[in-house]
Order: C-alpha cells, then structure tokens, then sequence
C-alpha cells in the first residue's frame, strides 16, 4: 500500500505545557511559531496540556488565558495549521466557540478511549459551524484487548461523520506489534485517515510512529527535542532524521529544525521556563507499565516533595487505584493516605 | 458552599469542583448532557457560594472494579485562611457530614489545607447504599436519596 504525504503534528505547545507545568506564555508561543512556519511544520497545536478549558488547579493553572494563546500562534502562523485539544469535562461548547473565534483550523475532539461517546456533542458543535474536527483516543491501550474494543470506538467516530482519527498512547505503552496490529485492523475496516501520537516511555515513540505510518497513518504528532508529558514525546528531530534515513519524505528541512533544536532550550531560558525533567526517569517507566497519564508526572513529583515519598513508590500507589487522565485531583488523596501509613 | 460563603465572605475568590464517577455508572444522558452539566453546576455554584469565579471538571472513569463516586473542592482565598475560620469550616463540615449521613448513610466529607495557604480543599466520597444500583454509583444514588428525604420533609409537613 502506497501512503499519501505524511503531515507533521507539531504538539511542542500543547503537550510540551506538560513539563513545565502549563507555564509556556505569549513569548514562546510567538518565537516558537515563527520558527515552525520557516520550517514548514504542517500542524501546530497549542494550549493548556489538557487541553482547552483545562486550566484549574486540579490540573495546574496556565500562564495565559486560551484565547490569548490562540490568538498568538494565529497571528503568527500562515501555512501551518493551528490545532486545539478539547476533551468534554474540560472544555465546553462556549470554550469552542471561543477558539473558532481566534481562528482555529483544526479541533482535534479526545478523551480517555473507553468513553468515546462523551464526545458526541462537540463533534455536532463542530459539524454545525463547519470546522474540521478530529477524533482523538486518548489512553488508546485501554481499548487494546482481544476484542479489538477500539473498533468500537473508531466505528462511533465514524458513523459521526469523522474523516480523522489520532490513536493517542498517552501512557506511552505501546509496543511496535501492538501499533502495527491496531492500524493495520482499523485501516482494514475503515475508510478513514490516521494519525498516532507517541510517548517514550518504554524508548518506542519513534519506531511506533514510524510503524504507525508504515500500517496506515498519515499523521504523526511530535515534540521539539520530545518536549512533552512524563518520558517525553515523539521526538520530532529525530523523527525526520529517521525518516529521511527511510527515504520518506517530508518537506522540513532537516538543517534548519536541528538549529530550532538547538536554539529551544535558550527560548525557555530567556522566558525563565524552567524544564525539570530532562532525563527519562525510572518513574516515568513505571508510569508506563501501569498504564498511567504521562501528565501526571508532574503532579505525583509535587505531592512526593511535598509529603516527602519516595517517587517510585507514589508512582506504584497511584498505579494500583487505575486512575485515568484528569483525576490529578486524587493523586493528593492517595499520596496523603500513603504519607499517613 | 453556603458554610463557605458565610464564613469566608468576601474572601472567597474561586471554587473549582472536579467529579469521578466511574463509567458504569454514566449512561446516554450523562454523556450526551457533560456541557449542560458543567455549565448548571457553575452556575449554581455561583449562587450559592456568591464567587464569580467558578471551574467544574468531570471524569468518567472506566476502571475495573468500578471506582466509588468522588469530588473535590477547591476554595481559593485572596488571604491565608486563619485558624479561627478552618475550625469554624471543619465544624460546619462535620455538621453537614452528620446531617446528610441521615439520610445518605455512604455519604463522607472531609477538609484539607493543601496547595499552599489560600487553597481549602474537600474530598467528597459517595458510597451508595446498594439497594437498587451498584455501590460504586453514589452519584446515581444520592440523586434518589434526597428526592426519597424531600419527599419526607414534605409530607410530615
């Protein structure tokens, strides 16, 4: 099979408010999308890590409003596409509306896997007023079972009417064969675009998304440098390197993105950003293995200092009580109780 | 909310509310209605607490076995709260904890200090009483339990 042209998701600014607990402001949004644009980066996706309306202090607070974040990155991008997040619980339709108001191209609609339906609403919202609107399957390992649950969910999306689906592994569990059998099944079945967004948890965000685009996918999510939640995602600059090492194109210049790598860390300096984790820590690779949100690693980091825990043995609590994306909330609650033992 | 707005007064900034229940527990209705959902709880909020400022989160998780109904609330304060005023507050919760534990028996508030100083937190815990629906779905149940509770008052009157 003959794939079309690969587009390249650029989640630096979405995913990437991850690591630094949400604290990406104006300036960077603004440097960093002058630079996708030179280097002809298709998508760029911006926001609060969980996305629009997410910003609470269950979750952590933005350093900016939504809407002064979209309108940054609008007024800077041209070719690019400017992409949002939304998961219904977080976001609302007013929420929506606001960001097709800033200008919005692409409203990429999530949530954790298994509830896929939550997010019937906000695909009619973006039916109605014309916007291209994706389905994401967040925590996409939660549907991965001998039943191929996630037929079920992309067959939902799709009889909504959605052309676009993102297979998300936010607990970056995946392994190569996992990827290969999920988007060779769903391509099997289903007339419909695909794109896979990895996390390195267990070292596999490349290969899986090089796999991903070998089985199906036509569109694959990265980070500057894996700038993103827990191990990091994707990372972007080596991902063109490898891909041109396949001999698959894309049209960024490999030259010019190894200068934006190299000149990243010095646009989160000068804006006093401060990028903790900087290592792929054991915690993040237990993260994975109990299938856990990336994002909550900078959650379980603040209780485990503050209760002074051990942070493996927090990951391990927190792992065994199957929370899912969004209960940050509990996280206090479990490490207290632990704490308290 | 009401304890909270008399105590704390004009002091109160923000009130965030984050909702699990788990996924057995959230039908069609649920799912279809989060925006109606969200949108009402603020607004009511915002009546009760008098805070302009107001969040409402909620998740739907499918965990095995089915996780229990829980909130948690956030109070956010211009000023550290003073001592004299989180025992009042932690008064008032127990007071309401007894009082709705009347008639919802698995209902369980507590108080934190977290965040810093200006953040009061309350975990809520929703155990339903399992009659009819499953345990795990305090919310479904304490729905039915205050109707059944109003439905007394009403009628002894």
């Amino acid at each position: 099979m003959k794939n079309k042209k690969l587009i390249i998701s650029d989640v630096t600014l979405r995913d990437g408010n991850h690591a630094v607990s949400h604290s990406l402001n104006e300036n960077v949004i603004r440097k960093y999308c002058l630079e996708a644009e030179k280097n002809n980066i298709h998508i760029i996706e911006v926001g609060h890590g969980n996305g629009l309306g997410a910003s609470s202090l269950a979750i952590g607070r933005s350093q900016i409003t939504d809407r002064l974040a979209l309108k940054t990155a609008r007024k800077y991008l041209k070719k690019t596409k400017l992409s949002i997040h939304s998961i219904p619980g977080f976001s609302r339709i007013d929420d929506l509306k606001m960001a097709v108001d800033c200008g919005v191209d692409i409203f990429r609609l999530g949530t954790n896997a298994t509830e896929i339906d939550t997010l019937y609403s906000q695909i009619e919202f973006c039916k109605k007023n014309k916007v291209e609107a994706w389905g994401v399957l967040m925590m996409a390992h939660l549907v991965y079972n001998k039943k191929k649950d996630y037929l079920k969910q992309v067959k939902f999306l799709v009889d909504l009417g959605i052309k676009t689906i993102v297979i998300m592994d936010s607990a970056g569990i995946f392994l190569p064969g996992d990827i290969a059998e999920i988007f060779s099944n769903i391509k099997k079945k289903f007339n419909v675009r695909l794109g896979f967004h990895g996390h390195n948890n267990f070292g596999c965000a490349i290969w899986n998304s090089i796999i991903a685009y070998k089985n199906g996918a036509n569109i694959i999510d990265a980070s500057i440098k894996g700038f993103g939640a827990g191990a990091g995602n994707t990372q972007l600059d080596v991902l063109i390197t490898v891909l041109e090492r396949l001999k698959i194109k894309t049209n960024i210049n490999i030259d010019n993105l190894y200068k934006l790598a190299k000149y990243f860390p010095t646009i989160l300096k000068n804006n006093k950003i401060q990028y903790k984790n900087a290592f792929s820590e054991p915690k993040n690779i237990m993260s994975a293995n109990y299938g856990l949100f990336s994002g909550f690693a900078s959650k379980v980091d603040y209780y485990s200092e503050k209760f002074k825990l051990n942070d493996i043995q927090a990951f391990k609590s927190i792992g065994e009580k199957k929370l899912v994306a969004g209960q940050e909330d509990l996280i206090f609650n479990i490490l207290l109780n632990l704490k308290n033992k | 909310m009401v304890a909270f707005k008399n105590i704390l007064g004009n002091k109160l900034k923000y009130v965030e509310l984050v909702s699990s229940i788990s996924s057995k527990s959230a039908g069609k209705a649920t799912r279809d209605n989060i925006d109606e959902y969200i949108t009402n709880t603020e607004k009511a909020i915002q009546q009760l607490a008098k805070v302009k400022n107001i969040k409402v989160i909620i998740n739907i998780n499918p965990s095995e076995p089915p996780v229990n109904m829980m909130n948690s609330l956030f109070f956010e304060t211009k000023n550290k709260v003073n001592i004299s005023d989180f025992k009042k507050l932690k008064k008032s919760i127990a007071t309401i904890n007894k009082k709705i534990k009347s008639y919802i028996p698995g209902y369980n508030a507590k108080i934190f200090r977290s965040l810093g100083d200006n953040v009061i937190r309350i975990t809520i815990r929703v155990v339903g009483q399992g009659d009819y629906l499953p345990k795990y779905a305090g919310n479904l149940d304490i729905i039915t339990s205050s109707a059944v509770h109003l439905t007394k008052i009403i009628n002894e009157k």
